[in-house]
């Protein structure tokens, strides 16, 4: 990974060092990994379930993608999964999700431009 | 090497890639996507592996599905679970350590500690089934040989009553069945393990070894007794309990320890009704609770009991109504549980 695409990452919330660190420093399968992130239904799902108002199974995916966002140095997106986690297990239509969606589709976007 | 291998159990793929890179060079891997399939796994390998790293929230069955199927089954001893969960909630972290999950480790996790921490468990459980196969081994050893002794004593009481033996067996094997049924469905008030349900059904064959020092006629006479009768009778757990301390040696103390405690007690009843000691509810060692319902279930169908030969619905009736004195509810409900094979057991020792 050259510096620009380090930079491009880290400008959509994700601590790229922190994301290697969790892989004891191997770089080829982190990239791979971001890879893999643009093809996990957890996001996808997640916002089907709230459209569909079935917040309980909502919730367990917005789970998900704290736990793999977190893992992958996504410091921001887990955040805000988290936040919309808390809001759906409480059984509200989460107000954090707008933040949640523009924050996804910043990562996606860079993320296309690398793999 | 045997048990090797590392079953991850995680939905999302990205985390299981994560969690096998690390572990990759050292172990083997199986990787499971949901508690389903880990637990299929589990049924197919268990042998074979060395730990579970199990994730929580999973779609077709959870985190805490798969340590209560590992639990029942009885896997839990071999094989050590570590929680890898996004649950910040400590609730989470108590309810999986109680459920027998053996460390709990939050996402995101630095790689290190997880490597570490993993190894340590895996290298820990190594040791306990090394120490576990060599008392085991020793165990085996001494068993024989208190078997042995015990063997000549039961032999010797059959001389005096021709049921002896069949009936101490029937109540061994009533005795191990109700107690594993109390340590698969009960709370653990009782600290019921493997190894001590094993201890207590094999001392249990000595409850009644004082009858070897009661005047034949009044064995089994259990109406229209006279007080001094009744005495000498009733003395039968005394007089058992100084046989068997004679038989102490230094080696099998936890036997004969739980031999006493189960000759002694037998005969105490959960509402104060019994003797010696008059003992009320689960001031009764589990022990003894278990075989006075054992014993008083097989002489209600043998007819030692009664002169009449109960049938299996008769004496479970008796117990229940409490006709020989009460036993614990949760006794009572558990001998009903397992009906069948409580009545498998008599038919199948019958003579």
């Amino acid at each position: 990974m050259n510096k620009q695409d380090q930079e491009r990452l880290e400008q959509a919330g994700i601590d790229v060092a922190q994301g290697i660190g969790r892989v004891m420093g191997n770089e080829d399968l982190y990239v791979k990994l971001l890879g893999k992130f643009l093809q996990d239904k957890n996001y996808p799902d997640m916002v089907a379930c709230i459209q569909n108002d079935n917040l309980q199974e909502a919730g367990v995916k917005a789970h998900a993608l704290k736990g793999v966002s977190g893992n992958l140095g996504m410091n921001e997106l887990q955040a805000l999964s988290l936040a919309v986690e808390r809001e759906l297990k409480e059984g509200r239509q989460p107000e954090g999700l707008e933040r949640l969606k523009e924050c996804y589709h910043k990562i996606e976007k860079e993320i296309k431009q690398i793999v | 090497m045997k048990n090797n291998i590392v079953l991850i159990v995680d939905d999302v793929e990205i985390n299981r890639m994560m969690l096998a890179d690390l572990f990759s060079n050292d172990y083997g891997i199986m990787e499971a996507a949901n508690g389903e399939e880990a637990m299929t796994l589990i049924g197919e390998h268990y042998q074979e592996f060395a730990i579970v790293l199990l994730d929580i929230v999973m779609p077709e069955k959870d985190g805490y599905d798969v340590l209560d199927f590992m639990h029942f089954n009885r896997y839990l001893n071999d094989i050590p679970v570590v929680m890898i969960s996004a649950s910040e909630s400590e609730a989470a972290e108590i309810e999986c350590l109680k459920r027998g999950a053996s460390d709990f480790i939050i996402k995101p996790f630095n790689p290190n500690i997880v490597k570490q921490r993993v190894r340590n468990v895996i290298e820990l459980f190594r040791y306990k089934r090394s120490l576990e196969r060599i008392i085991s081994e020793q165990t085996e050893k001494f068993r024989g040989i208190t078997e042995f002794v015990i063997d000549v004593l039961v032999n010797v009481m059959q001389v005096k009553n021709s049921d002896t033996r069949r009936s101490t067996q029937r109540v061994r094997a009533y005795t191990r069945e109700v107690l594993n049924f109390i340590y698969d469905y009960c709370d653990e008030k009782y600290g019921l393990t493997p190894q001590k349900i094993e201890l207590i059904s094999a001392s249990s064959i000595l409850h009644d070894i004082g009858q070897l020092v009661i005047p034949e006629n009044l064995i089994g006479k259990t109406i229209q007794l006279t007080d001094e009768e009744r005495r000498t009778l009733e003395a039968h757990t005394s007089r058992g309990c100084q046989i068997i301390e004679s038989m102490n040696t230094l080696e099998n103390r936890e036997y004969i320890d739980m031999a006493l405690e189960i000759c002694r007690y037998h005969h105490e009843r959960w509402d104060g009704s019994g003797y010696p000691e008059k003992m009320v509810g689960d001031e009764i060692p589990i022990s003894a609770q278990v075989v006075g319902v054992a014993d008083t279930y097989d002489s209600l169908r043998s007819g030692v009991q009664t002169g009449r030969k109960y049938t299996h619905e008769e004496a479970l009736g008796s117990i229940e109504r409490g006709d020989f004195g009460m036993f614990s509810p949760v006794l009572v409900e558990s001998c009903k549980m397992m009906a069948d094979k409580l009545d498998e057991i008599y038919e199948q020792y019958k003579d």
